[in-house]
């Protein structure tokens, strides 16, 4: 197992533990959470990509462009965030819940 | 809080255990296909196969480090529209969080002394390390969105001690900081335009003044920008929101 392989498999384990709380956890600060945690599994990845022994650009020791790529993911994942948060205080001011209603008739409201 | 979902009567619904299924299976797919990945798959790299070819690129680019060469000068679109993306998301959290009672002022952090006196440290070191961030990250690992980060982390621990006011974030100097890298960005890049005929490409040997000028105004941005909407989450979620609902404690897959 090379280096690549650790990273990469480590992103994707965090990509999945983010997924599954995003979809099985009804709480909409959580589901931003695990937002946050899938993301960051994703930037995983792209570092490992970057890695001088996968990247072709030996000169600079690292592949700049994923690096670079993960440099703007971060800042737009922290305002992302910040939206995400600001949108689910304004629900929560708008209708006293943190979770979104269910669908189908009769339940709702059993969100919570 | 639904009684049916707290810790006491913790069952696990069919529906969790479909997900985890899924999800299971999901990840084994994506496993297998990021070990897949074929060694040289980027369209850059492939481009510059030729390392000397790279190396020229590099100093063409008017900085040493290949990351900020990459954000300031080959991809300087992704930067410009980034900076956007973050005063876009200013306006959208101060609409949206417009009117929503704020936390109680004066909630007894200010007179902590020995929380004054670590804040008398951290801020002033933190401002220096903005700068020399910004400074080498023209060479080395580091540059504006870092610099940027490091002062916000300034900005919100004087709002944590209460040091920096909710009221303040209305004013114009903060309304001019979170619009100054993008506006320094758009800027820069017409007048090059006007010079060279192209939209953000640095006339040789200016390259390195500009791609300056624009990372300290976007370190500027980042870091007032982070400000507010941490501000303008915290006040709303902060201490002084008892509110049970939205406790997430309760809440289990």
């Amino acid at each position: 197992m090379t280096l690549f392989t650790l990273y990469a498999i480590g992103g994707v384990g965090l990509f999945a533990m983010g997924l599954f709380s995003f979809v099985a956890v009804a709480h909409l600060l959580r589901k931003i959470l695990a937002l946050n945690v899938m993301g960051a599994g994703v930037f995983m990845v792209l570092i490992a990509i970057a890695h001088p022994e996968r990247a072709a650009t030996q000169a600079t020791g690292v592949d700049p462009v994923p690096h670079a790529l993960v440099l703007t993911g971060i800042v737009v994942a922290v305002s992302a965030t910040a939206l995400a948060l600001a949108l689910t205080c304004r629900y929560h001011a708008e209708t006293g819940r943190a979770t979104l209603p269910e669908d189908g008739p009769g339940n709702e409201g059993s969100g919570r | 809080m639904n009684s049916a979902r707290s810790w006491k009567t913790l069952r696990i619904r069919p529906a969790t255990v479909v997900i985890g299924c899924l999800t299971v299976g999901l990840t084994v797919l994506l496993g297998w296909i990021v070990c897949e990945i074929p060694e040289r798959p980027l369209p850059l790299a492939a481009a510059l196969e030729d390392i000397a070819d790279e190396q020229r690129l590099i100093e063409k680019s008017g900085v040493g480090n290949p990351v900020t060469a990459v954000l300031l000068n080959f991809r300087a679109y992704d930067t410009l529209l980034e900076l956007g993306v973050l005063v876009l998301a200013v306006l959208a959290v101060q609409a949206a969080s417009a009117g929503i009672v704020g936390r109680p002022a004066g909630s007894g952090w200010r007179h902590n002394r020995l929380l004054a006196a670590t804040v008398g440290i951290v801020v002033p070191v933190s401002i220096v390390v903005a700068g020399d961030l910004l400074w080498m990250g023209a060479d080395h690992p580091g540059g504006a969105f870092q610099a940027g980060a490091v002062l916000s982390g300034a900005g919100i621990m004087l709002i944590l001690t209460d040091r920096l006011g909710r009221s303040s974030f209305t004013g114009w100097q903060y309304r001019l900081a979170a619009v100054v890298g993008v506006a320094v960005f758009i800027i820069v890049g017409l007048g090059v335009m006007a010079v060279d005929g192209r939209f953000l490409q640095y006339p040789a040997g200016l390259a390195k003044t500009l791609i300056l000028a624009i990372e300290t105004a976007a370190v500027a941005s980042v870091a007032a920008i982070f400000v507010i909407l941490f501000d303008a989450v915290a006040g709303p979620m902060g201490r002084g929101n008892q509110d049970a609902s939205l406790d997430v404690r309760g809440d289990r897959p």
